[in-house]
Protein backbone atom coordinates (compact mmCIF):
# COMPACT_ATOMS: atom_id res chain seq x y z
CA UNK A 1 0.00 0.00 0.00
CA UNK A 2 1.67 3.23 -1.15
CA UNK A 3 0.91 6.80 -0.11
CA UNK A 4 -1.55 7.40 -2.91
CA UNK A 5 -3.54 4.28 -2.09
CA UNK A 6 -3.84 5.34 1.54
CA UNK A 7 -5.16 8.78 0.70
CA UNK A 8 -7.55 7.37 -1.93
CA UNK A 9 -8.92 4.85 0.55
CA UNK A 10 -9.28 7.48 3.26
CA UNK A 11 -11.12 9.85 0.96
CA UNK A 12 -13.72 7.34 -0.11
CA UNK A 13 -15.62 7.28 3.12
CA UNK A 14 -15.58 10.99 3.82
CA UNK A 15 -16.29 12.80 0.56
CA UNK A 16 -20.07 12.66 0.87
CA UNK A 17 -19.91 14.03 4.43
CA UNK A 18 -17.56 16.80 3.31
CA UNK A 19 -19.82 17.76 0.39
CA UNK A 20 -22.78 18.03 2.76
CA UNK A 21 -20.69 20.05 5.22
CA UNK A 22 -19.54 22.56 2.60
CA UNK A 23 -23.07 22.96 1.25
CA UNK A 24 -24.52 23.36 4.74
CA UNK A 25 -23.19 26.93 4.73
CA UNK A 26 -24.27 28.11 1.28
CA UNK A 27 -25.64 26.65 -1.94
CA UNK A 28 -22.95 26.33 -4.59
CA UNK A 29 -22.56 25.24 -8.15
CA UNK A 30 -20.56 22.11 -8.87
CA UNK A 31 -17.43 23.77 -10.17
CA UNK A 32 -17.14 26.03 -7.11
CA UNK A 33 -17.68 23.06 -4.82
CA UNK A 34 -15.06 21.00 -6.65
CA UNK A 35 -12.45 23.73 -6.37
CA UNK A 36 -13.18 24.13 -2.66
CA UNK A 37 -12.80 20.42 -1.96
CA UNK A 38 -9.66 20.10 -4.07
CA UNK A 39 -8.01 23.02 -2.34
CA UNK A 40 -8.78 21.62 1.12
CA UNK A 41 -6.07 18.98 1.28
CA UNK A 42 -7.31 17.27 -1.86
CA UNK A 43 -10.51 15.82 -0.38
CA UNK A 44 -11.41 14.98 -3.96
CA UNK A 45 -8.56 13.97 -6.24
CA UNK A 46 -10.32 14.68 -9.54
CA UNK A 47 -13.36 16.71 -10.48
CA UNK A 48 -14.69 13.50 -12.03
CA UNK A 49 -15.18 12.11 -8.53
CA UNK A 50 -17.56 14.84 -7.45
CA UNK A 51 -20.40 14.64 -9.95
CA UNK A 52 -21.46 11.02 -9.36
CA UNK A 53 -21.55 11.90 -5.65
CA UNK A 54 -23.74 14.94 -6.30
CA UNK A 55 -26.10 12.81 -8.38
CA UNK A 56 -26.20 10.12 -5.68
CA UNK A 57 -26.87 12.60 -2.87
CA UNK A 58 -29.60 14.25 -4.92
CA UNK A 59 -31.23 10.90 -5.62
CA UNK A 60 -31.08 10.14 -1.90
CA UNK A 61 -32.90 13.42 -1.19
CA UNK A 62 -29.97 14.88 0.73
CA UNK A 63 -29.30 17.57 -1.86
CA UNK A 64 -31.54 19.56 -4.14
CA UNK A 65 -30.44 21.32 -7.27
CA UNK A 66 -31.80 23.94 -9.59
CA UNK A 67 -30.64 25.45 -12.81
CA UNK A 68 -29.70 29.10 -12.90
CA UNK A 69 -28.65 31.41 -15.66
CA UNK A 70 -25.11 32.71 -15.19
CA UNK A 71 -24.22 36.28 -16.20
CA UNK A 72 -22.91 34.87 -19.46
CA UNK A 73 -26.42 33.58 -20.12
CA UNK A 74 -25.35 29.98 -19.68
CA UNK A 75 -27.09 27.35 -17.58
CA UNK A 76 -25.54 26.48 -14.26
CA UNK A 77 -26.74 23.94 -11.69
CA UNK A 78 -26.65 25.05 -8.07
CA UNK A 79 -26.75 22.51 -5.25
CA UNK A 80 -28.24 23.04 -1.79
CA UNK A 81 -28.51 20.81 1.24
CA UNK A 82 -31.97 19.55 2.24
CA UNK A 83 -33.29 18.78 5.76
CA UNK A 84 -32.53 15.08 5.10
CA UNK A 85 -28.99 16.11 4.15
CA UNK A 86 -28.59 18.09 7.37
CA UNK A 87 -29.72 15.08 9.37
CA UNK A 88 -27.22 12.90 7.51
CA UNK A 89 -24.48 15.47 8.12
CA UNK A 90 -25.23 15.54 11.86
CA UNK A 91 -25.00 11.74 11.91
CA UNK A 92 -21.73 11.83 9.97
CA UNK A 93 -20.22 14.41 12.32
CA UNK A 94 -21.11 12.35 15.34
CA UNK A 95 -19.74 9.12 13.88
CA UNK A 96 -16.65 10.84 12.54
CA UNK A 97 -15.67 12.13 15.99
CA UNK A 98 -16.03 8.66 17.46
CA UNK A 99 -14.22 7.06 14.51
CA UNK A 100 -11.24 9.44 14.70
CA UNK A 101 -10.94 8.86 18.44
CA UNK A 102 -11.05 5.07 17.96
CA UNK A 103 -8.49 5.06 15.13
CA UNK A 104 -6.18 7.36 17.10
CA UNK A 105 -6.44 5.03 20.05
CA UNK A 106 -5.50 2.05 17.86
CA UNK A 107 -2.65 3.82 16.11
CA UNK A 108 -1.17 5.35 19.23
CA UNK A 109 -2.43 3.60 22.36
CA UNK A 110 0.12 5.34 24.58
CA UNK A 111 -0.72 8.77 23.24
CA UNK A 112 2.96 9.48 22.72
CA UNK A 113 2.90 10.61 19.09
CA UNK A 114 2.27 14.21 18.17
CA UNK B 1 -26.75 18.91 -24.16
CA UNK B 2 -23.92 21.39 -23.80
CA UNK B 3 -23.32 24.39 -25.99
CA UNK B 4 -19.77 25.12 -27.07
CA UNK B 5 -20.41 28.68 -28.30
CA UNK B 6 -17.94 31.10 -26.69
CA UNK B 7 -15.24 28.49 -26.19
CA UNK B 8 -11.81 28.77 -27.76
CA UNK B 9 -10.83 26.00 -30.22
CA UNK B 10 -8.49 24.52 -27.60
CA UNK B 11 -11.24 24.39 -24.97
CA UNK B 12 -13.69 23.02 -27.51
CA UNK B 13 -11.31 20.17 -28.33
CA UNK B 14 -10.91 19.40 -24.63
CA UNK B 15 -14.69 19.31 -24.10
CA UNK B 16 -15.19 17.13 -27.20
CA UNK B 17 -12.54 14.71 -25.95
CA UNK B 18 -14.13 14.66 -22.49
CA UNK B 19 -17.53 13.94 -24.02
CA UNK B 20 -16.04 11.04 -25.98
CA UNK B 21 -14.28 9.62 -22.92
CA UNK B 22 -17.40 9.89 -20.77
CA UNK B 23 -19.28 8.03 -23.51
CA UNK B 24 -16.99 5.04 -23.10
CA UNK B 25 -18.17 4.30 -19.58
CA UNK B 26 -21.45 3.53 -17.88
CA UNK B 27 -22.06 6.99 -16.43
CA UNK B 28 -25.65 8.20 -16.05
CA UNK B 29 -26.90 11.04 -18.20
CA UNK B 30 -27.41 13.56 -15.37
CA UNK B 31 -23.88 13.13 -14.05
CA UNK B 32 -22.38 13.39 -17.51
CA UNK B 33 -24.43 16.46 -18.47
CA UNK B 34 -23.71 18.32 -15.23
CA UNK B 35 -20.00 17.50 -15.40
CA UNK B 36 -19.71 18.68 -19.00
CA UNK B 37 -21.75 21.84 -18.43
CA UNK B 38 -19.75 22.91 -15.37
CA UNK B 39 -16.34 22.19 -16.89
CA UNK B 40 -17.35 23.97 -20.07
CA UNK B 41 -18.62 26.91 -18.04
CA UNK B 42 -15.29 27.11 -16.24
CA UNK B 43 -13.40 27.43 -19.54
CA UNK B 44 -15.44 30.24 -21.08
CA UNK B 45 -13.86 33.63 -21.52
CA UNK B 46 -10.32 32.49 -20.65
CA UNK B 47 -7.31 33.13 -22.83
CA UNK B 48 -5.19 30.20 -24.04
CA UNK B 49 -2.69 30.43 -21.18
CA UNK B 50 -5.43 30.45 -18.54
CA UNK B 51 -7.22 27.61 -20.30
CA UNK B 52 -4.04 25.55 -20.33
CA UNK B 53 -3.55 26.15 -16.60
CA UNK B 54 -7.12 25.17 -15.88
CA UNK B 55 -6.91 22.04 -18.01
CA UNK B 56 -3.78 20.98 -16.14
CA UNK B 57 -5.69 21.47 -12.87
CA UNK B 58 -8.69 19.52 -14.19
CA UNK B 59 -6.63 16.60 -15.47
CA UNK B 60 -6.94 14.68 -18.70
CA UNK B 61 -10.42 13.87 -20.04
CA UNK B 62 -9.63 10.18 -19.67
CA UNK B 63 -8.70 10.62 -16.01
CA UNK B 64 -11.89 12.59 -15.30
CA UNK B 65 -14.04 9.95 -17.01
CA UNK B 66 -12.24 7.11 -15.22
CA UNK B 67 -12.65 8.66 -11.77
CA UNK B 68 -16.31 9.45 -12.47
CA UNK B 69 -16.92 5.83 -13.49
CA UNK B 70 -15.00 4.50 -10.49
CA UNK B 71 -16.92 6.73 -8.11
CA UNK B 72 -20.26 5.79 -9.60
CA UNK B 73 -19.68 2.05 -9.38
CA UNK B 74 -17.47 1.93 -6.31
CA UNK B 75 -14.92 -0.15 -8.23
CA UNK B 76 -13.13 -0.15 -11.56
CA UNK B 77 -14.98 1.48 -14.43
CA UNK B 78 -17.54 -0.43 -16.46
CA UNK B 79 -16.99 -0.08 -20.18
CA UNK B 80 -20.22 0.46 -22.05
CA UNK B 81 -21.11 -2.10 -24.67
CA UNK B 82 -23.33 -1.09 -27.58
CA UNK B 83 -27.05 -1.61 -26.95
CA UNK B 84 -29.33 -3.66 -29.19
CA UNK B 85 -30.72 -0.44 -30.69
CA UNK B 86 -27.21 0.71 -31.59
CA UNK B 87 -26.40 -2.62 -33.25
CA UNK B 88 -29.65 -2.49 -35.22
CA UNK B 89 -29.02 1.09 -36.34
CA UNK B 90 -25.52 0.26 -37.62
CA UNK B 91 -26.71 -3.02 -39.21
CA UNK B 92 -29.55 -1.25 -41.04
CA UNK B 93 -27.09 1.32 -42.39
CA UNK B 94 -24.96 -1.51 -43.83
CA UNK B 95 -28.03 -3.28 -45.25
CA UNK B 96 -29.13 0.00 -46.85
CA UNK B 97 -25.74 0.28 -48.54
CA UNK B 98 -25.93 -3.28 -49.87
CA UNK B 99 -29.49 -2.73 -51.14
CA UNK B 100 -28.17 -0.10 -53.52
CA UNK B 101 -27.13 -2.93 -55.83
CA UNK B 102 -30.50 -4.69 -55.67
CA UNK B 103 -33.27 -2.21 -54.88
CA UNK B 104 -31.81 1.32 -54.94
CA UNK B 105 -35.19 3.00 -54.26
CA UNK B 106 -35.71 0.93 -51.13
CA UNK B 107 -32.04 1.33 -50.23
CA UNK B 108 -32.26 5.12 -50.48
CA UNK B 109 -35.42 5.16 -48.35
CA UNK B 110 -33.83 2.94 -45.72
CA UNK B 111 -30.68 5.10 -45.73
CA UNK B 112 -32.73 8.23 -45.04
CA UNK B 113 -34.55 6.45 -42.21
CA UNK B 114 -31.24 5.30 -40.66
CA UNK B 115 -29.73 8.78 -40.93
CA UNK B 116 -32.82 10.29 -39.28
CA UNK B 117 -32.69 7.71 -36.47
CA UNK B 118 -28.96 8.24 -35.90
CA UNK B 119 -29.37 12.04 -35.76
CA UNK B 120 -32.30 11.76 -33.33
CA UNK B 121 -30.45 9.33 -31.05
CA UNK B 122 -26.96 10.80 -31.31
CA UNK B 123 -27.39 13.54 -28.73
CA UNK B 124 -29.48 11.67 -26.20
CA UNK B 125 -27.92 8.21 -26.27
CA UNK B 126 -25.73 7.09 -23.39
CA UNK B 127 -23.19 5.82 -25.87
CA UNK B 128 -23.05 8.13 -28.86
CA UNK B 129 -20.23 6.55 -30.79
CA UNK B 130 -22.40 3.81 -32.33
CA UNK B 131 -24.99 6.30 -33.53
CA UNK B 132 -22.26 8.43 -35.04
CA UNK B 133 -20.98 5.33 -36.84
CA UNK B 134 -24.52 4.57 -38.02
CA UNK B 135 -24.90 8.16 -39.20
CA UNK B 136 -21.79 7.99 -41.36
CA UNK B 137 -22.66 4.51 -42.66
CA UNK B 138 -26.20 5.71 -43.43
CA UNK B 139 -24.89 8.74 -45.32
CA UNK B 140 -22.46 6.54 -47.26
CA UNK B 141 -25.32 4.13 -48.05
CA UNK B 142 -27.46 7.04 -49.22
CA UNK B 143 -24.69 8.21 -51.56
CA UNK B 144 -24.26 4.68 -52.95
CA UNK B 145 -28.00 4.37 -53.55
CA UNK B 146 -28.24 7.78 -55.21
CA UNK B 147 -25.28 6.97 -57.49
CA UNK B 148 -26.87 3.66 -58.50
CA UNK B 149 -30.22 5.40 -59.09
CA UNK B 150 -28.60 8.06 -61.27
CA UNK B 151 -26.86 5.36 -63.24
CA UNK B 152 -30.08 3.39 -63.76
CA UNK B 153 -32.59 6.21 -64.43
CA UNK B 154 -31.06 7.64 -67.67
CA UNK B 155 -31.50 4.23 -69.29
CA UNK B 156 -35.17 5.17 -69.75
CA UNK B 157 -38.16 2.84 -70.16
CA UNK B 158 -37.50 -0.52 -71.74
CA UNK B 159 -39.59 -2.24 -74.41
CA UNK B 160 -42.78 -3.62 -72.81
CA UNK B 161 -42.18 -6.96 -74.41
CA UNK B 162 -38.57 -7.02 -73.39
CA UNK B 163 -37.52 -7.78 -76.99
CA UNK B 164 -35.25 -5.68 -79.13
CA UNK B 165 -35.28 -5.75 -82.89
CA UNK B 166 -31.86 -5.60 -84.40
CA UNK B 167 -31.61 -4.75 -88.03
CA UNK B 168 -28.60 -6.15 -89.79
CA UNK B 169 -27.26 -4.83 -93.01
Amino acid sequence: MNGRDVSTQLRKGVVEGCVLAVLSNDPMHGWELARGLQSRGGIIGSIGTLYPILTRLEQAGQLSSREERAESGRRRRTYAITPAGRAQLAEFRQQWATFVADVSEVLDPEGTRQ
Amino acid sequence: MTNTIGLSPHARRYIAQLRRELGHYDIDGATRANLLTDIEDSLIGLDDTAIEERIVALGSPRQIALTAAEERHGHGPTIMLPTLGEWICVALALVAGAMGFLQPFLGAGLSVAVVAWAIAARDTAVRRRSYRTALWCGLAALIVNVIVLLAVLPAGPTEPTGTTVVQIG
